[in-house]
C-alpha cells in the first residue's frame, strides 16, 4: 500500500527516470561489462595465444607488483604526461582561438574558414600519417624544405624531435573537438548580455573575460575532459612514427599496454597496464571536475 | 576428391585488411571465431599451437605427393616443434641491389656478386670515393641479418633457448660498427631518421641496398610508386655474402612466409584440406607470386608470366640459401631488444661491439628473461 | 593582460587577429597541400611535388572497382560506392541512436534532482574511459553472443555506446541552460514529459542536438578498430577499413605499396559527407535559438 502511495507520489520523477534507460542500457552492455571483463584479466596471466589463452590463472596483484619494478613502465608514465599535458593546452588553445575566430564578429569569411579549420578533423584518420610523413621526412618533407628555403637549418623531426613531431600532429589532427564544442557553446549565449554590456561600455577583453567565459565554464571544462581521455588513450602518431623510441621516450602508456597485449601477447599485463590509465583518467576527470566545479 | 564426386561446396570468403590484420586473426582464434581455412604469418604459429588453435597437417601431408615440390625453408617456416601446421603460399627473402650507373661512373664491374662482405664494404668505400654525394651503403631490412652473415643462429630450437651471446653476435655488432662508424658507408642519420631507401635508390641517391625481393616490382617496377624508367639498365642484383669468416655461409638470406593453415575447431577438417589443396595448386601460386611480387613456395609453380619475369625466376633461386625466421614465440621482443640496441646505443650514441653486446645480454634478460637466454 | 588589451584599438586588434589566422590557417593547411596535389596527380608519390599534369583518373578509379591504365600490379581496388554506402548506413543509425538515447537521458539527468546524480554523472562520463585496445577480447566476446559479427547494425550499437557518455554530457549542458518556465507551461497544458522533451525542449536545444549530431556522425563516420574487428564481409567494409584495405604493408614502414594518387583522392571523398554534415547543422547552430526564446 505504502509502496503503491510513494510511487502514486513520485510518478512523474519514475516516468522521467525511466528516460535514462535506454541510454544505461547500450552502456552497461557495451561498456561496463567490457571494462569488468578487462579488469578481471588484468588480474590473471591471460596470453593472447599459446598455453595461457585457453588456462589462464588467477595471479593476484602481481601484473601490478611487476608494474612497479618495470622501469619501461615509469618512463611511459612520464612520457604520457609530458605528451598529454602538451597536447592538452596545444589542442585547447588553438580550438579556442579557432572557436572565436568562428564566432566573433571582427572577422570576415567564416564559411570558407570553417571549412579550412575543419579539414583536419575529417580527412580519414588512416591517412594523417601519410599526410605527415609528406611533411616531416627529413630529406624530401615538406617542413624543412620551407626551413631551407628560408635559410633556416632543416630538422630532424622524426628521431631528435620525435616528442614534438608527435605532439605537433596531434595537436593539428584534434584542436577541432574543442573549437566544435566551444563554437555552439558562444553561439547559444545569449547576444542580450553583449547589448547591455556595451551600453556600459565594456572593452572587448571584460566581455570576454566576465561573460563569454563564466557561460562556456561547463564545455570548456567538458572540452578539457574529452581531449584529455582522447590523448591517453590514442597511440596512432607515436605508433607510426616514432615505434616509441629514441629510448622509450615517445613509448606513450597506451602504446605500452599495446605492444604488450598485441606484439608479446602478453593480454594481462597489457590490461593492468589499461586499467592504470583507466585509473589516471579517473581521477584526473574527478579532479578537473571538482575544481571546475561542475 | 569432392569434386570427383561432383559434389558442390559454398565457401565463405572473409577477408580482413593488412593494416590490423595480426590483432584480427589473434582475436578471432582467441575468441573461437576463425574460419575453417586462415591466411596467417609464420610468426603466429607457435602461440597458437600451443594454444591448441591450428590442426595438425603432419598426416595430410604425408599422403600428398605435392608436399615434396615445397622449398625446405617454407615447410621449416610451417613447421612448429616437429609438427607441419602450415602449407607455405608466399615467401619473400632478402637480396642485394646495386645501381648499375653508379658502379660504372665509380670504375666498378658489373655485373657484380660479391663474394665476402668485404667485398660489399670495398664497393662501397670505392663508391664514397669516386663519388662522394651518393649513400654508399643502406642495409639490412632484417636487423638480424648481420648474425646469420657470420654464421650464427638467434634461437635455438633444440632447448628453445633465445641466443643472446655468441661470436656471430658480437660479428654483427661489428658489421653494424664498420657500416656506421669505422668505414662510414651508411650515414647514421638514414638509420635514425628512417630515410627512404627506396626512393633514394630510385633517384639514384643510393648506390648498394640489402632489401626485400618485392622491391624491383612492387617499388620500381612499371606504374609503380618509386617507377625506375630504365630498370633493367640501372638495377643489378646478387645474392648477399657471408662474412668470410670460418664457420660462415658463402650465399645467406632470410624470410618468412604467409601460409595457409586449418582451424582445429573445424568441423570439416577434410573440407578444409581439400580447400587448401585447391588454393595451394602451382598455378595460383604462380599468379600470385607475379602479382605481388613474391617468391612461389614451391618448385613447380615456376610457370607462366611468373616464369617469364627474368628477376623472379633469379630470385627463386634465392631461396637455396635462405634460411626461415625463427619459428618461436619470444620472436618480436628478441628481434625488436636487439633493434633497440643497435639503434639507440650502436648508431646513436657510438657504443661500441663490445659495450653494445654486454648492453644487449643485459636487455635480452630484462624482456625474455634469464632462463630464455643462452650463451654459445 | 586586461590593461594592455584595453588600450589596443579595434584596428590593431584587428590587425594581429589576422596574422594570428593566418600562421593558423599555414599550419593547418600545409600538410594537406600534398593530400591535394597528390589526388590530381596522375604520378603522385609520398612526398609534395607539383603534378606535371592534372587527372581526374584517381578519382574515377575508386568507383570502377579495378586499376586503370599501367596502373596495374599489388594496388587493391577501390570499391568506394559499396564502402560509402557501407559508412552511411552505420553513420546514419549510430545518429539515430544516439540522438534518441542521449537525448533522453540527458534531459531526464538535466530535469531530476536526486542524491547521487553527480555521481551517476560520473559514471557515465568514466564508464568508457579504459582504453579501448584493452577492451577488445571481451567486446568481441560479448558481440559474439549478440549475433553483432559481421552485422552493419551491431557495429552502429556499440560504436553508439562508445559515443554516447560524451553525447549525454554535452547534451546535458544544453539542456540545464534552457529556462523551465516553457516546460512548466506545457505540464499545465498537460503535456507528458516525453511530449514535452519532443515539442518544446528539443526544439530550443537546437545547438545543442546539432553539437550531438555533428559530432557522433563524425565519430561514426571515422571509426576503424570497431568495424576492423566486427566486419568480416568484403561487401560489407565502411570506408575506414577500405582505406586499410588498400595499403599492402603495415603503416610506419616509409614507401609503401600504397597507390597514392586514388588514397588522397580517396580521403576527399571521405571528408565531404562530414563537410556537408557540418554545414547542415552549422546553419542551425548559428540560429542561437536560446537568445531568441528569452526575448520571446
Amino acid at each position: 500500500m505504502s509502496l503503491l502511495r510513494y510511487l502514486k507520489r513520485y510518478s512523474s520523477e519514475i516516468i522521467l527516470a525511466s528516460f535514462l534507460v535506454p541510454a544505461l542500457v547500450l552502456l552497461l552492455i557495451f561498456q561496463l561489462i567490457p571494462t569488468i571483463w578487462t579488469i578481471w584479466f588484468s588480474f590473471t596471466d591471460m596470453a593472447l595465444i599459446g598455453k595461457k589463452l585457453i588456462h589462464p590463472s588467477f595471479i593476484g596483484l602481481k601484473n601490478y607488483v611487476d608494474m612497479l619494478n618495470d622501469s619501461i613502465f615509469w618512463q611511459s608514465m612520464k612520457v604520457t604526461f609530458e605528451y598529454c599535458l602538451a597536447s592538452l593546452v596545444l589542442r585547447f588553445i588553438l580550438g579556442l582561438l579557432a572557436a572565436l575566430y568562428l564566432t566573433s564578429k571582427m572577422f570576415r569569411g567564416k564559411t570558407i574558414l570553417a571549412a579550412i579549420f575543419l579539414l583536419p578533423y575529417i580527412i580519414p584518420g588512416a591517412i594523417h600519417p601519410y599526410v605527415w610523413i609528406s611533411m616531416l621526412d627529413t630529406r624530401y618533407g615538406t617542413l624543412n624544405r620551407i626551413l631551407l628555403f628560408f635559410g633556416l637549418t632543416p630538422q630532424s623531426w622524426v628521431y631528435k624531435r620525435a616528442m614534438e613531431s608527435v605532439v605537433m600532429i596531434n595537436s593539428w589532427a584534434g584542436y577541432a573537438l574543442a573549437m566544435l564544442i566551444l563554437s555552439s557553446a558562444i553561439t547559444s549565449i545569449p547576444k542580450e548580455f553583449y547589448e547591455v554590456a556595451d551600453i556600459y561600455g565594456a572593452s572587448r577583453w571584460q566581455k570576454f573575460s566576465k561573460i563569454t567565459l563564466p557561460l562556456i565554464k561547463y564545455p570548456v571544462i567538458l572540452s578539457l575532459v574529452l581531449i584529455f581521455k582522447e590523448d591517453i588513450d590514442d597511440f596512432t602518431y607515436v605508433y607510426m612514427f616514432t615505434e616509441g623510441g629514441p629510448h622509450y621516450r615517445t613509448e606513450l602508456l597506451s602504446l605500452y599496454a599495446y605492444h604488450k597485449a598485441f606484439a608479446y601477447f602478453e593480454l594481462g599485463y597489457g590490461c593492468a597496464v589499461g586499467v592504470i590509465i583507466a585509473i589516471i583518467v579517473f581521477v584526473l576527470t574527478l579532479a578537473q571536475l571538482k575544481l571546475g566545479g561542475v | 576428391m569432392y569434386r570427383e564426386k561432383g559434389l558442390i561446396v559454398r565457401v565463405k570468403i572473409i577477408t580482413a585488411p593488412h593494416k590490423g590484420y595480426r590483432e584480427r586473426v589473434v582475436t578471432d582464434f582467441a575468441a573461437g571465431a576463425a574460419g575453417d581455412v586462415v591466411w596467417l604469418g609464420e610468426s603466429e604459429i607457435p602461440g597458437l599451437v600451443e594454444a591448441g588453435m591450428l590442426l595438425d597437417l603432419t598426416p595430410y601431408v604425408e599422403k600428398w605427393e605435392d608436399w615434396g615440390k615445397f622449398y625446405e625453408v617454407g615447410k621449416k617456416l610451417g613447421s612448429y616443434k616437429g609438427k607441419v601446421y602450415a602449407i607455405p603460399f608466399e615467401t619473400a627473402p632478402l637480396v642485394i641491389y646495386y645501381r648499375k650507373d653508379i658502379f660504372k661512373q665509380a670504375g666498378l664491374p658489373v655485373p657484380w656478386q660479391p663474394a665476402t662482405w668485404d667485398d660489399v664494404v670495398r664497393a662501397a668505400l670505392t663508391i664514397k670515393e669516386k663519388v662522394p654525394d651518393v649513400i654508399p651503403f643502406r642495409g639490412f631490412y632484417d636487423v638480424c641479418l648481420p648474425i646469420y652473415m657470420a654464421g650464427g643462429k638467434t634461437y635455438d630450437p633444440t632447448d628453445g633457448k633465445w641466443i643472446d651471446k655468441s661470436d656471430a653476435i658480437l660479428s654483427a655488432f661489428k658489421v653494424y660498427y664498420d657500416v656506421f662508424y669505422s668505414y662510414g658507408i651508411t650515414p647514421k642519420e638514414a638509420e635514425l631518421e628512417k630515410w627512404d631507401n627506396r626512393k633514394l635508390f630510385q633517384e639514384g641517391k643510393l648506390a648498394i641496398l640489402i632489401d626485400g625481393v618485392w622491391c624491383y616490382i612492387e617499388k620500381w617496377g612499371p606504374g609503380m610508386t618509386y617507377e625506375i624508367e630504365n630498370r633493367e639498365d640501372v638495377v643489378g642484383y646478387s645474392y648477399i655474402p657471408g662474412l668470410g669468416t670460418p664457420g660462415a655461409p658463402n650465399y645467406i638470406s632470410v624470410t618468412g612466409t604467409y601460409n595457409w593453415v586449418i582451424n582445429a575447431k573445424t568441423k570439416y577438417p577434410e573440407l578444409a584440406w581439400e580447400l587448401v589443396k585447391e588454393l595451394s595448386k602451382p598455378e595460383i601460386i604462380a599468379q600470385w607470386g607475379y602479382e605481388t611480387s613474391h617468391i612461389v613456395t614451391r618448385s613447380d609453380a615456376v610457370l607462366g608470366e611468373y616464369a617469364k619475369e627474368p628477376f623472379l625466376k633469379w630470385a627463386t633461386t634465392v631461396l637455396e640459401h635462405s634460411i626461415p625466421k625463427p619459428i618461436a614465440s619470444g620472436y618480436k621482443k628478441y628481434v625488436n631488444t636487439f633493434k633497440r640496441v643497435i639503434i639507440d646505443y650502436l648508431v646513436a650514441e657510438g657504443k661500441s661491439p663490445e659495450e653494445c653486446l654486454s648492453i644487449f645480454v643485459n636487455e635480452a634478460i630484462k624482456e625474455l628473461g634469464s632462463d630464455a637466454v643462452k650463451e654459445v | 593582460m586586461s590593461d594592455v588589451l584595453k588600450k589596443i584599438s579595434e584596428p590593431t586588434l584587428r590587425v594581429v587577429g589576422y596574422v594570428v589566422l593566418v600562421v593558423m590557417c599555414m599550419y593547418i593547411l600545409t600538410p594537406l597541400l600534398w593530400l591535394l596535389l597528390t589526388a590530381f596527380d596522375p604520378e603522385g608519390g609520398p612526398y609534395l611535388k607539383l603534378p606535371k599534369s592534372i587527372t581526374l583518373d584517381n578519382f574515377v578509379m575508386l568507383f570502377i572497382g579495378k586499376p586503370i591504365k599501367g596502373r596495374a600490379g599489388a594496388a587493391h581496388p577501390f570499391y568506394m560506392n559499396v564502402w560509402l554506402k557501407n559508412s552511411f548506413f552505420i553513420a546514419s543509425v549510430v545518429l539515430v541512436i544516439i540522438i534518441i538515447t542521449a537525448s533522453m537521458a540527458a534531459y531526464a539527468l538535466s530535469r531530476l534532482d536526486f542524491t547521487g546524480k553527480s555521481l551517476l554523472m560520473t559514471f557515465i562520463l568514466l564508464i568508457g574511459f579504459m582504453p579501448s585496445m584493452a577492451k577488445i577480447l571481451p567486446l568481441f566476446k560479448l558481440c559474439l553472443m549478440f549475433g553483432f559479427i559481421d552485422n552493419l547494425f551491431g557495429v552502429a550499437v556499440v560504436i553508439a555506446s562508445s559515443l554516447l557518455p560524451t553525447q549525454i554530457w554535452i547534451l546535458k549542458g544544453f539542456f540545464d541552460s534552457i529556462p523551465r518556465e516553457l516546460e512548466e507551461q506545457a505540464w499545465v497544458c498537460g503535456c507528458g514529459y516525453l511530449s514535452t522533451l519532443m515539442r518544446v525542449v528539443l526544439p530550443v536545444a537546437g545547438p545543442g542536438i546539432a553539437v550531438i549530431a555533428l559530432l557522433s556522425f563524425l565519430g561514426a563516420w571515422g571509426s576503424f578498430t570497431i568495424p576492423l574487428i566486427l566486419i568480416r564481409s568484403e561487401d560489407l567494409y565502411p570506408v575506414s577499413l577500405g582505406i586499410a584495405s588498400v595499403f599492402i604493408h603495415n603503416p610506419g614502414e616509409i614507401g609503401l605499396a600504397v597507390d597514392y594518387g586514388p588514397l588522397c583522392a580517396l580521403s576527399i571523398v571521405y571528408a565531404l559527407p562530414s563537410l556537408a554534415i557540418y554545414y547542415l547543422t552549422r546553419k542551425y547552430l548559428m540560429q542561437i535559438k536560446v537568445g531568441k526564446m528569452e526575448v520571446r
